[in-house]
């Protein structure tokens, strides 16, 4: 019963080697979280470092709030069951289950009622008097489980707990943790390499690779919107197959060209989703086609929504309920080579190697990813919209709409030009503009709109995007609404508009510098500016990095919005002094940008130019990065 | 095949006769260092009955005992302790001083003994020649002796352990309730070791109590060592052969009986947590 956080969590080892990279997470209460990934990921690392058996190198770990970082695993309230169960063999599966409670010193008929209540929920109350070795495997598990299970813990933690039991067994003891995990409303943590196990037991999972999270989403997005070809592959038996390609843009009409030669027409929704960079027939991409998504055509599949096409089959694989039939969408004719395309099957389909068949790909289910980054480029909630505009006399003409440009890009020339406006560019509900809530999807707890203005043909349609954080739809499907254009996100190539950087980065140094009444205060330095570092921040950095913090080269991370400045000569103790050099009023938000160091800052300010204002960092809105080892300690 | 086996008959032969001729000797009846037949004349006890009767061999007997046991005792425990210690705490000494003593072990004992000398004489000034004193040398060291009760403690499990911490329990508890119950083999092999190096050390003892007037204070090792000087050796021969066995009977009798542990202790993996 306890929600996790992970901020910012590394294992680096010898000072080199970093096992797990900038993880941040949080959990909550109740969830069934799983980590998945290959041998060597630092999942494993990751959950030693929640159960506190390895030491978190940098970053915050909370348990209900309380930062545990330096806690010993007994007091962080967990529980763990091991791979290979870890009991111990000297001690009946009483004794083993017992061994916490007698340690915490509990009186001995508690430990009793709750060894034996235990033992009830898992079946297990016959063999409370037998050790371990008289166990087999699955009775073993189920005793790890009980010995987490006497303590009560806050979260559970599973370190492939099922990985030595054989398949059979493993289906069952599954759905038994399942089951455990309904009956007992706890946070899971579960480790493990195997995706079905992920797939069928998380609420979330998070997919590792090399010490990086690549994805945490839901089983269904984790399937439905891999964020690239790593995820999109480890996900799913049997795996997704790629092929290589190129996206062409005809007018409005956007299709995937396989280099094989077929060519597959894509939804116009899809289509818009899609960056403009990539159909230019040139950019190579990786079309990705799950063998969920294709049939054996029989005739009765409709071209608009499925694309047909024949192939030679290599091999047949029979599964018993299904068939696995591999064909090969380039004409060869042995298995394992590039073009093979898995089908799934009925077992009574009558399909013999050699044979032509004709299979239909179901076009909505189709990945794309970029053949270099390996990323999805049809993400579910795509970054942004490229819209054509023209500017005329300092308003910018959307369609029919038109919006006044702000001070800070007030003046550019007229003319038409292409503008990028970020999907959280676009505030719905108030301003000028006039619009209809098109299609409304539902992306975990985001809300994805898509919004059509002008003359509402398809040609001017806007694509933008409203993000939810609780979730809360406000449109439904063709609503009309207002909305306006946040000038800051947008950005202009032909006029040389960017979009507002908000993310301040100052590198600086900590300093401590001993005080009359002879006790010391740090302060960060930036170029002389000092500021006294706040309690909770200067906290964390020795616990981070002990004495050895002088010597690192911190950089200040923080946005815009987390800077108080105020019009000041006398700033307070925790605060920078600087002279403002620009305003910049983008409207709905006015920004100020002064200097401190070498570099320049922007935060929320509506004064003058030439201003002296004390500038605040709040604590919260931090963080602090080691620029020597590239990892943020904050 | 055969030609190894009657090579290893061979060498069986070799190692036993010695054995065997010191057995017999003990029952020996005729007086003399010297004797012109291997088997003897005369079967007699008297060599043994003289043994505890006539001479101080008895109180050897106890000196050795006693101080055997007390070393066994103390080095078993640093052993143990420090095997754990080395296998299962990281910290940054740890591979350094494991090389150290790895390569200190690897010098002759003997070596230091008349430092060790001169440090009991400062230790123990007035008391440097005592079993006190011989405790302390067989038992310092001890812990240099570390790697096979490491190498075995390796092959435990660490997630035992983990296991155990998560639980709740520190690291006295996790040593002496879980990794102590489940290595009863080293326990007893590093008991066995380090009974016998005290039980049959003559080196050490000679230098150490060299020159103390009361025989009585000596160890088995050492008071049979004068029987076999020249002017003594014709009279006490047959004593002394009978002491040999008396001495060497109960540590192969415990060996016997502890030689199932002793195997498993010494191959390290075989048994598993």
């Amino acid at each position: 019963m306890a929600d996790l956080s992970l901020k910012h969590i590394y294992k680096v080892y010898d000072g080199e080697v970093k096992a797990v990279n900038d993880f941040c997470m949080d959990i909550k209460d109740k969830e069934f979280i799983v980590f998945v990934g290959p041998s060597g990921c630092g999942k494993s690392t990751t959950l030693r470092m929640i159960a506190g058996l390895e030491e978190i190198s940098a970053g915050e770990l909370r348990i209900d709030g309380e930062v545990v970082n330096d806690l010993e695993p007994k007091d962080r309230n967990i529980a763990m069951v091991f791979q290979n169960y870890a009991l111990y063999p000297h001690m009946t599966v009483y004794e083993n289950m017992a061994f916490a409670l007698k340690t915490a010193k509990v009186p001995k008929d508690i430990i009793k009622q709750k060894v034996t209540e235990a033992a009830e929920i898992l079946g297990i109350t016959q063999y409370l008097e037998r050790k371990p070795k008289a166990l087999s495997g699955g009775q073993r598990q189920r005793v790890a489980l009980g010995r987490a299970i006497v303590r009560n813990p806050k979260v559970f933690l599973l370190d492939e707990p099922l990985s030595n039991l054989d398949a059979k067994l493993r289906a069952a003891m599954r759905a038994e943790i399942s089951r455990l995990h309904e009956k007992l409303q706890t946070t899971f943590i579960y480790v493990t390499h195997d995706q079905t196990e992920a797939m069928t037991m998380g609420t979330r999972i998070v997919v590792m690779k090399d010490g990086f999270v690549q994805q945490i989403d839901t089983p269904r997005n984790l399937f439905r919107n891999p964020i690239n070809m790593f995820v999109a592959s480890f996900i799913g038996t049997p795996q997704i197959c790629f092929f290589d390609g190129v996206i062409y843009k005809e007018g409005r009409e956007i299709s995937y060209v396989l280099d094989c030669g077929i060519r597959i027409n894509v939804d116009f929704y899809i289509a818009d989703k899609i960056p403009e960079k990539y159909s230019d027939g040139k950019h190579r991409v990786a079309v990705g086609i799950r063998p969920d998504d294709v049939r054996i055509d029989d005739g009765k599949y409709k071209t608009d929504e499925w694309e047909i096409t024949e192939a030679p089959v290599v091999m047949v694989e029979s599964l018993g309920g299904e068939n696995l039939v591999y064909t090969n969408l380039y004409g060869k004719n042995s298995p394992g080579e590039d073009g093979t395309l898995v089908v799934k099957t009925g077992a009574d389909c009558e399909i013999h190697k050699g044979d032509i068949v004709k299979i239909a790909i179901n076009k909505r289910n189709i990945y794309v990813f970029d053949r270099e980054t390996e990323m999805n480029i049809i993400s579910g909630i795509p970054k942004e919209n490229i819209v054509d505009c023209e500017i005329v006399k300092g308003k910018m003409q959307l369609g029919n709409n038109s919006f006044n440009l702000p001070k800070a890009i007030y003046g550019i020339k007229d003319g038409k030009v292409k503008v990028r406006i970020p999907s959280d560019g676009v505030i719905l509900g108030e301003g000028s503009g006039k619009g209809k809530i098109a299609r409304v999807e539902i992306i975990d707890d985001k809300v994805l709109y898509r919004l059509e203005y002008g003359n509402y043909d398809k040609k001017d349609a806007l694509f933008p995007l409203f993000v939810y954080e609780d979730g809360n739809q406000c449109f439904d499907e063709g609503d009309n609404v207002n909305f306006d254009i946040d000038f800051s996100k947008i950005s202009i190539a032909e006029r040389n508009i960017t979009p507002l950087n908000t993310v301040n980065s100052v590198k600086c140094s900590i300093v401590k510098v001993r005080e009359k009444n002879r006790k010391y205060t740090f302060y960060f330095d930036i170029a002389g500016e000092l500021a006294e570092i706040e309690h909770v921040i200067r906290e964390k950095l020795f616990a981070a990095r002990g004495i050895e913090i002088f010597d690192t080269e911190p950089e200040l991370i923080f946005d815009a919005f987390a800077v108080a400045a105020e019009k000041s000569d006398n700033p307070s103790r925790y605060a920078f002094l600087a002279e403002i050099t620009e305003i910049l009023d983008y409207g709905r938000f006015c920004f100020g940008k002064a200097d401190l160091g070498e570099s320049s800052v922007v935060f929320p300010y509506s004064g003058n130019v030439g201003d002296t204002v004390s500038l605040k960092i709040s604590a919260e809105g931090v963080t602090v990065k080691d620029r020597k080892q590239d990892i943020i300690i904050v | 095949m055969k030609g190894r086996q009657l090579i290893l008959t061979c060498l069986a032969i070799l190692w036993i006769v010695p054995l065997f001729y010191l057995i017999i000797q003990s029952f020996r009846g005729e007086p003399g260092a010297w004797s012109p037949t291997f088997f003897p004349q005369q079967w007699t006890l008297d060599n043994y009955k003289r043994l505890f009767t006539e001479t101080n061999f008895p109180s050897w007997y106890r000196n050795t005992f006693i101080i055997a046991l007390v070393s066994c005792i103390i080095t078993t425990a640093f052993v143990l302790a420090v095997s754990y210690a080395f296998s299962r705490i990281k910290f940054k000494a740890r591979k350094p001083m494991m090389n150290i003593m790895l390569i200190l072990g690897m010098f002759p004992g003997f070596m230091s003994m008349s430092a060790v000398y001169f440090l009991l004489k400062i230790l123990l000034p007035n008391n440097y020649q005592s079993m006190a004193s011989l405790i302390i040398v067989y038992s310092a060291g001890a812990a240099l002796s570390y790697y096979v009760a490491k190498g075995f403690f390796d092959t435990v499990p660490n997630s035992l352990d983990e296991a155990a911490r998560i639980d709740g329990a520190g690291r006295a508890r996790i040593f002496f309730e879980i990794i102590l119950p489940l290595s009863k083999s080293i326990i007893i092999y590093t008991i066995l070791i380090s009974f016998i190096a005290p039980w049959c050390d003559f080196i050490f003892v000679s230098y150490i109590m060299s020159g103390v007037p009361d025989t009585s204070k000596y160890t088995v090792a050492l008071g049979m060592y004068r029987w076999l000087e020249r002017e003594s050796i014709q009279q006490y021969f047959t004593t002394f052969c009978a002491a040999a066995v008396v001495v060497a009977t109960p540590i192969t009798l415990l060996f016997m009986w502890l030689q199932k542990y002793y195997v498993e202790g010494v191959t390290g993996g075989a048994v598993k947590g």
